[in-house]
C-alpha cells in the first residue's frame, strides 16, 4: 500500500522537476525529456499497482534484527567519519553478532578481529585502497 | 574456419597461468554461492565489482562470467541434497534431485546434474561462438535509430524478468531509467537531481545501485528471517557412486541435447535465461516422457533435462551482452556494468574492437566448464561443508564487503552512503513485492536509450517519425509492441474461452 504511493510522489516530483530541465530545447530533446519518460511510467504503473490487490507481506519477520542491522547501517557512516572505516566496521561486526544474532562475545570477538584483519590485508595492503581513518584512529 | 582461428586466440589468452588461476577462482566461488541459499549470483558479482577493476579487462569478465555458470553448477547441489535451491534456476531440480536423493541415489544425480550441465555448457559455448559473430555483424549495421529502437525492445523484454506483475515490472523500469538521468547531462550540461552534491554530478555508479540493491538488500531481507537448519541427505563420496549407471545414462541423453537447445534458445532472449530454461526443459521432458508418472518420484529426466537447460541459458544469454550491449538478465547486466567500469562499451563493436575479450571470454567458458566438472565431483563434500556457515557471520562479511567495496570504487564515502541508501530502497521495494531486476538493468540501459534516442530525434530533425522510417527500426518496435501486448491479449482471449466454456457447460 505504501510503496506505490511513495513511488507515485516520487514521480510526481520528478515529473516537475524534468518539466524545468526542458523537455525540448531549440528544436532538439532537452534535458528533461529522459527524466519525463521514466518518470511519467513510474506514476502510470504506480497507479496501476496500487489498484492490483496486495498480497499479504510476511508476517514472520524478525522485526528486532532487522532493527539491528537497519541501524546499524545508518549509523555506519557516522562511525567510520568517527573511528575510521576499519575499527568501525569491526564494531558493527561485533555489536551485530553479539547483539542481533547472539553470538558468544569470545566468538564475535574473534570474528570482528580476523575479518577486518583480512579485509585490511585484501584492500589495505593487497589492492591498495587508503581505507580511511577517523578522528580517532 | 574464421571462427576456429578466432578460438585458438581466445585460448591462447585464457591459457595463462593467471586467468587459468582466474577462471578457477570464478568456478570455486560461483559453486560456493549457488551452494549457499539467498547469496545468488547477482549479489555476489556485485560484491565483486570493486576487486574486478583491479584485473584486467578480460581477465575480470572471465572471472564474474565464471562465478555465473559456476552458480548453475552449485546450485543443483543443495537441491539435491536438500531440497534448498541454492539459486533460483536449480528450483524445478529440487522436485525430482531431491527424490533421488531420498531413493539412495543422490550420487548418481549429482554426477548427472553435473555432467549434464557440463556438456549442455559445451554445447551453448559452440553455439556462441558460432551465433555470436552473425547477430554482431548484423547489429554492426545499426545507427542511433535503431539502437533506440533495439534497446526499447531490450527494456519491453526485461519487463518479463523477475515474478512481479507486470505493473510492477513497468515501475520499476520507469524507476530505473529516472535513476540513470541523476547526475550531468552530456548533450547540454545541465544537472539533474543533483541537490547540490558534487559527487552526484557524475550519476550513481552500476556497482553502488547493484551492491545496494541485491548484496545490502539480501542482509536485511536475511536479517527478517528466522534462520532454518535443513537436514542433508547421505551420499557417497566415491567416484563410482557418482557416476550414473548405465540406464540412468541412456535415459539422461536424451534429455540433456533438448535441454541444451531449449537452454540456448531462451538464453538466447533478453528476459530468458537460466531459470525460464530449466522449467520449460522439465515441462517438456514430462510432456514427451514415457514415463510421466515417475516425474515428482525421481525421474532422472527431470534433472538431467533443466540442469543441462539452466547451464546453457546462463551462458547463451551472454551473446545479447556481447554482441547487441543488452543485457538479457540482472546477472548480465551487472557483468555488463563491469565491462563498463573497464572502459569497455559492450555491443556489436566489442567483438571488432576488442577481439581479445570476446574470443578470451568464450575460451573461457570451455575452459571453465571443465574446471567445474571435475570441481564438482570430488569435491561435493566441502560444498554442502558450506551450508554449516552461520547466517549471521555472511551477513556482516557481506556488509563489510559492500562497504569497502564502495568505498574503494572513488574513495568517497559518498558511494558508501548511497549503496546503504540503495540497500533500503531495494529493501522497500522487495517487502512490497517489487521485483528489483527490471530496475537495475532499466538502470544499465537507460543512459544508452536516451543517448540514442536524442541522437535518433537530432536526425529526425525533432520529428519521432524517423523512428517509423527505419525497417529495422520498425521491425524492432513492432516485436516491442507484441512482447509488450502478448500478455494482455492472451488474458483477454484467455478470459473469452473461459467464458465460452462456462457458457457451454450452462446449456
Amino acid at each position: 500500500m505504501y510503496g506505490p504511493v511513495a513511488l507515485a510522489v516520487l514521480a510526481v516530483a520528478a515529473l516537475v522537476a524534468a518539466y524545468g530541465y526542458g523537455l525540448w530545447e531549440f528544436g532538439a530533446p532537452g534535458a528533461g525529456l529522459m527524466p519525463c519518460l521514466g518518470a511519467a511510467l513510474l506514476l502510470i504503473a504506480s497507479v496501476f499497482v496500487f489498484r492490483e490487490k496486495q498480497a499479504a507481506a510476511g508476517d514472520n519477520v524478525h522485526v528486532g534484527r532487522i532493527a539491528g542491522y537497519g541501524g546499524g547501517l545508518l549509523l555506519l557512516p557516522l562511525a567510520v567519519s568517527l573511528v575510521g572505516m576499519l575499527p568501525a566496521l569491526g564494531l558493527f561486526i561485533l555489536v551485530l553478532l553479539r547483539f542481533a544474532e547472539g553470538v558468544r562475545w569470545r566468538s564475535a570477538i574473534a570474528a570482528a578481529v580476523i575479518s577486518s584483519t583480512a579485509a585490511w590485508l585484501l584492500f589495505g595492503h593487497m589492492l591498495q585502497v587508503p581505507l580511511p581513518g577517523g578522528m580517532v584512529w | 574456419m574464421d571462427v576456429l582461428s578466432n578460438l585458438m586466440m581466445g585460448f591462447g589468452v585464457v591459457l595463462t597461468p593467471f586467468n587459468l588461476s582466474i577462471a578457477l577462482l570464478g568456478a570455486f566461488v560461483g559453486t560456493a554461492v549457488g551452494v549457499l541459499p539467498g547469496l545468488g549470483p547477482t549479489a555476489t558479482i556485485s560484491l565483486l565489482l570493486p576487486i574486478s577493476v583491479y584485473l584486467d579487462q578480460t581477465s575480470a569478465v572471465i572471472l564474474l562470467a565464471g562465478i555465473y555458470y559456476g552458480a548453475m553448477y552449485g546450485g543443483s547441489i543443495t537441491s539435491i541434497l536438500i531440497k534448498i535451491p541454492g539459486e533460483a534456476a536449480s528450483v524445478i531440480t529440487c522436485i525430482d534431485g531431491y527424490q533421488m536423493a531420498r531413493r539412495g541415489r543422490a550420487g548418481a544425480a549429482l554426477g548427472i546434474s553435473a555432467l549434464g550441465s557440463f556438456v549442455a555448457g559445451i554445447a551453448a559455448t559452440i553455439g556462441i561462438a558460432w551465433v555470436g559473430p552473425q547477430v554482431a555483424s548484423v547489429a554492426l549495421m545499426f545507427g542511433p535509430v535503431e539502437k533506440a529502437a533495439m534497446l526499447v525492445l531490450g527494456l519491453t523484454l526485461i519487463l518479463g524478468i523477475g515474478e512481479s506483475s507486470r505493473a510492477r515490472a513497468v515501475a520499476m523500469v520507469g524507476l530505473g531509467l529516472l535513476l540513470g538521468t541523476a547526475g550531468v547531462d552530456i548533450v547540454s550540461g545541465e544537472e539533474r537531481f543533483v541537490f547540490d552534491i558534487p559527487p552526484l554530478r557524475d550519476g550513481f555508479s552500476i556497482p553502488v545501485v547493484a551492491m545496494g540493491l541485491f548484496g545490502l538488500s539480501e542482509v536485511l531481507i536475511l536479517a527478517g528471517q528466522k534462520e532454518t537448519k535443513a537436514e542433508i541427505l547421505g551420499y557417497s563420496r566415491r567416484l563410482r557412486d557418482l557416476l550414473p549407471n548405465r540406464e540412468e545414462a541412456r535415459r539422461s541423453i536424451g534429455p540433456v541435447v533438448r535441454g541444451s537447445g531449449i537452454g540456448f534458445l531462451l538464453g538466447l532472449l533478453p528476459g530468458g535465461g537460466a531459470m525460464i530454461s530449466s522449467f520449460v526443459s522439465y515441462l517438456v521432458e514430462k510432456k514427451i516422457s514415457r514415463r510421466p508418472e515417475e516425474f515428482g518420484q525421481g525421474a532422472v529426466e527431470g534433472v538431467a533435462g533443466p540442469e543441462a537447460a539452466n547451464n546453457a541459458g546462463a551462458q547463451a544469454s551472454f551473446i545479447p551482452l556481447l554482441c547487441l550491449g543488452i543485457p538479457a538478465n540482472a546477472v548480465i547486466g551487472v557483468i555488463m556494468g563491469a565491462l563498463l567500469m573497464q572502459g569497455i562499451v559492450p555491443g556489436p563493436r566489442l567483438i571488432v574492437e576488442h577481439p581479445e575479450v570476446f574470443w578470451g571470454v568464450i575460451a573461457s567458458m570451455f575452459v571453465g566448464n571443465l574446471m567445474l566438472v571435475l570441481l564438482n565431483i570430488p569435491l561435493v563434500g566441502l560444498f554442502v561443508s558450506l551450508l554449516r556457515i552461520p547466517q549471521g557471520l555472511m551477513s556482516v562479511l557481506i556488509v563489510m564487503f559492500c562497504v569497502i567495496g564502495a568505498y574503494s570504487l572513488n574513495n568517497s564515502m559518498f558511494d558508501v552512503i548511497a549503496m546503504i541508501g540503495f540497500g533500503f530502497l531495494g529493501y522497500g521495494l522487495r517487502r512490497s513485492g517489487f521485483d528489483i531486476a527490471p530496475l537495475l538493468l532499466a538502470f544499465v540501459l537507460g543512459p544508452m536509450f536516451e543517448q540514442s534516442l536524442r541522437q535518433g530525434l537530432i536526425i529526425g530533425y525533432g520529428s519521432p517519425m524517423v523512428f517509423l522510417q527505419s525497417p529495422i527500426s520498425v521491425a524492432f518496435l513492432a516485436l516491442a509492441l507484441v512482447v509488450f501486448a502478448a500478455p494482455m491479449i492472451s488474458r483477454i482471449f484467455g478470459g473469452r474461452r473461459a467464458l465460452a466454456a462456462l457458457a457451454g457447460k450452462e446449456e
